[in-house]
């Protein structure tokens, strides 16, 4: 059923009762054209496109816990496309223009909101890495202009931009078309689409094993049995070197827990995103009024969704020296999330040595942005079997032909 | 006319804390502190110095003018009476033909801290056991201190710590010490924890 | 948080610690090496889930480099040992 005005009206009087399941919970099949390992939104999106662009809808998503759950019900919901190499800029732009139109193109509000990011520059070496990576996106069309700490107290009144402390504000640069959105609706609208498309989402359905016969995927063991499926995409996140391992792949990437936490909820202080590389902060304020935070990466491998009480007093001292308001406000909840990081700060979305098996992983501390976008380009590589132009430069041969894609600058602060 | 080279310890502007009966800082500026790193017998230390070579790790042992702090197996940190720097560097290397000798002490500033309230200023700054039972008199250890790496020195059970701090930190250190002092100063000397 | 036990110090917090990531892997030769044997040399780690073999610094502490087991889940700390050894079997 639509959601629409019409549909909420039609609802009213029948107490909301009526509305029907957003998607369904079904018993998994013996086959399917194409399996998705990882229900959450980047794997949702992979099967949203592929029915929708290339109408593959004999797709299921096997998700070991809960739609949502991992890395996309974790993450500080930052949407932004100001990266500095080509290859990256068209890809998390591409990613940023289909989150413009998302909520007509879900008929789901997801709360995308262009409220702006502004990077802080704390040094004069902040300085000229902003204005270089603002050159470059404007190159390719992307909208990023240097700002002044005059102009950045302006629109962020809670900030302190005065010469004295340790790392003063000496400017930033924004992207105005960047912003936020709402998470979990990503996922809830990406699988409400996919599912009406009939595409089967199956929850606490772990990947166990990955069957290979001559080199060709067959199929997947799970905790509900087998499936088979010529085509296995692989979007598992922090988990990418498990399933890897399971098609007898390494992987370039390490897995680590990544922190955020929100504050009590307050009246609105911040209609923006601040992120500062330098002292580790990044700031914002949800709808809920909770300001959101992030802190950085624990510095060794874990799958534990718990990290290190260092690593949150690190960014809490940051964030009070910035914005000293902050500083009587109580954490209401710390919380942990397990991020695959790539050598080059960069994405993997590319097929793999196993035919029939593609992997879409590496997307560290900031895939949140790239949701749609990734969705977009692994759907294409799936279904085409070759990747699209926009995820080419994203492949695993990168490793070895050294065409490395580094963006550990603009990946900047964990997010 | 050329200018006088004139030695300024990085504290010489702080004043020292004496609230004797329940938190003392000073600087103990100048004091000559050599790392010894290598191949080092315990006779040869001995016999230039008078000073045994701390045998454990997270130890220390000392003399009548100087100490002898374990960093590593195969590192110390000799400390001397100030003004003695070159001397000892040369003693040491005369001594000890096998081990690197370097003289650092332009590099570290040393503070001191007494009183009963001691132990309990510096447990803000580190998670380390310091009850006398894990910390006696005679131990040493590099550690993280309040965001910093720090060598410190536990000299008697009065208590007297030593706090030998890299220079350019050691203006933010004492400054945090300050700071984290000013709760206990108002205290009773008898609340303390024990 | 762990708390590590260092060789030679004994039991440090980790943020005494940098963790040099996965341990025993072997430098190929340069002269002969494949780019695939380079890139797997240089990129490609084992990232277990589990017991996961490591290089640890006490950099805080004594600045010696250490080898260490520890479960990447639980992050219990199964053995350590000496940074010219290898793996201890029973620990996989």
């Amino acid at each position: 059923m639509k959601y629409s005005l019409w549909n909420l009206l039609r609802q009213a009087p029948r107490g909301h009762r009526d509305w029907p399941q957003a998607w369904r919970n079904p018993e998994p099949k013996e086959s399917y054209d194409v399996i998705i390992i990882g229900a959450g939104g980047h794997g949702l999106a992979t099967a949203y496109y592929l029915a929708k662009e290339h109408g593959i809808t004999r797709t299921a998503v096997l998700e070991k816990g809960w739609l949502g759950g991992g890395n996309t019900g974790r993450n500080t919901t930052i949407v932004r496309s100001n990266y500095l190499w080509d290859e990256s800029a068209h890809l998390y732009e591409h990613s940023l223009k289909l989150f413009e139109t998302l909520s007509q193109d879900l008929n789901f509000n997801v709360m995308f909101s262009p409220r702006g990011v502004i990077n802080l520059a704390h040094n004069e070496h902040d300085l000229k890495e902003l204005r270089r990576r603002g050159h470059a996106c404007r190159l390719n069309g992307i909208d990023y202009e240097m700002v002044t700490p005059r102009e950045i107290k302006e629109i962020a009144p809670i900030i302190n931009v005065s010469r004295s402390i340790r790392y003063p504000v000496l400017g930033g640069a924004m992207q105005r078309r960047a912003g936020n959105a709402r998470h979990d609706a990503v996922a809830w609208g990406l699988a409400r689409r996919a599912d009406e498309y009939g595409v089967d989402i199956i929850q606490n359905c772990e990947v166990t094993g990955i069957d290979i016969r001559d080199g060709r995927v067959t199929g997947v063991q799970t905790t509900r049995g087998p499936i088979r499926a010529d085509r296995i995409g692989a979007v598992p996140a922090g988990h990418a070197s498990v399933i890897a391992s399971m098609a007898g792949l390494r992987l370039p990437v390490e897995s680590h827990t990544l922190q955020a936490m929100v504050t009590e909820p307050v009246k609105p202080v911040l209609d923006t995103v601040i992120m500062s590389n330098t002292v580790h902060v990044y700031i914002s304020q949800s709808d809920k009024g909770e300001l959101v935070l992030g802190a950085g990466i624990d510095g060794y491998n874990s799958y534990g969704q718990k990290g290190g009480i260092n690593v949150i007093e690190h960014q809490l001292e940051g964030l009070c020296e910035l914005y000293p308001i902050v500083s009587r406000l109580k954490i209401m909840r710390v919380w942990g999330g397990i991020v695959d990081i790539a050598p080059d700060a960069s994405p993997i979305i590319s097929k793999t040595p196993v035919e029939g098996f593609y992997i879409n992983c590496g997307w560290g501390t900031g895939g949140f942005k790239a949701t749609p976008g990734s969705g977009w380009v692994f759907a294409h590589t799936i279904a085409q079997d070759r990747p699209h132009r926009l995820n080419e430069a994203f492949n695993l041969g990168r490793f070895e032909s050294g065409l490395l894609i580094d963006e550990h600058g603009a990946a900047a602060v964990a997010h | 006319m050329a200018e006088t080279w004139q030695r300024q310890s990085p504290l010489a502007r702080r004043m020292p804390l004496d609230g004797a009966a329940r938190f003392a800082m000073t600087e103990r500026a100048f004091l000559a502190k050599i790392t010894v790193r290598g191949k080092v017998t315990d006779d040869a230390v001995r016999d230039a110095l008078g000073v045994s070579l701390p045998g454990e790790p997270n130890t220390a042992s000392s003399g009548e003018d100087h100490a002898i702090l374990w960093l590593g197996p195969d590192e110390w940190l000799v400390v001397g009476p100030p003004e003695s720097e070159r001397k000892l560097s040369s003693t040491l290397a005369t001594a000890l033909p096998d081990a690197a000798v370097i003289d650092v002490t332009e590099g570290y500033a040393t503070i001191r801290l007494g009183g009963p309230l001691a132990r309990d200023v510096l447990s803000m700054g580190t998670p380390l056991d310091l009850h006398p039972r894990q910390f006696a008199a005679g131990a040493a250890t590099r550690t993280l201190f309040a965001r910093t790496t720090i060598i410190l020195h536990k000299v008697s059970e009065d208590p007297v710590f030593d706090i030998h701090v890299e220079r350019s930190q050691a203006v933010y250190l004492w400054t945090w010490l300050e700071a984290a002092s000013r709760p206990y100063m108002d205290l009773n000397p008898t609340t303390r924890s024990v | 948080m762990m708390l590590i036990p260092c060789p030679w110090c004994g039991d440090r917090i980790d943020a005494e610690f940098t963790c040099g990531g996965e341990a025993h892997i072997v430098r190929p030769d340069p002269a002969t090496a494949s780019d695939a044997e380079w890139a797997d040399y240089l990129f490609m780690r084992e990232n277990p889930k589990g017991l996961h073999h490591e290089r640890w610094f006490h950099a805080h502490g004594c600045r010696r480099w250490f080898h260490m087991t520890r479960d990447t889940v639980s992050h219990r700390i199964v053995a350590v040992y000496a940074i010219t050894e290898s793996a201890p079997e029973a620990t996989g």
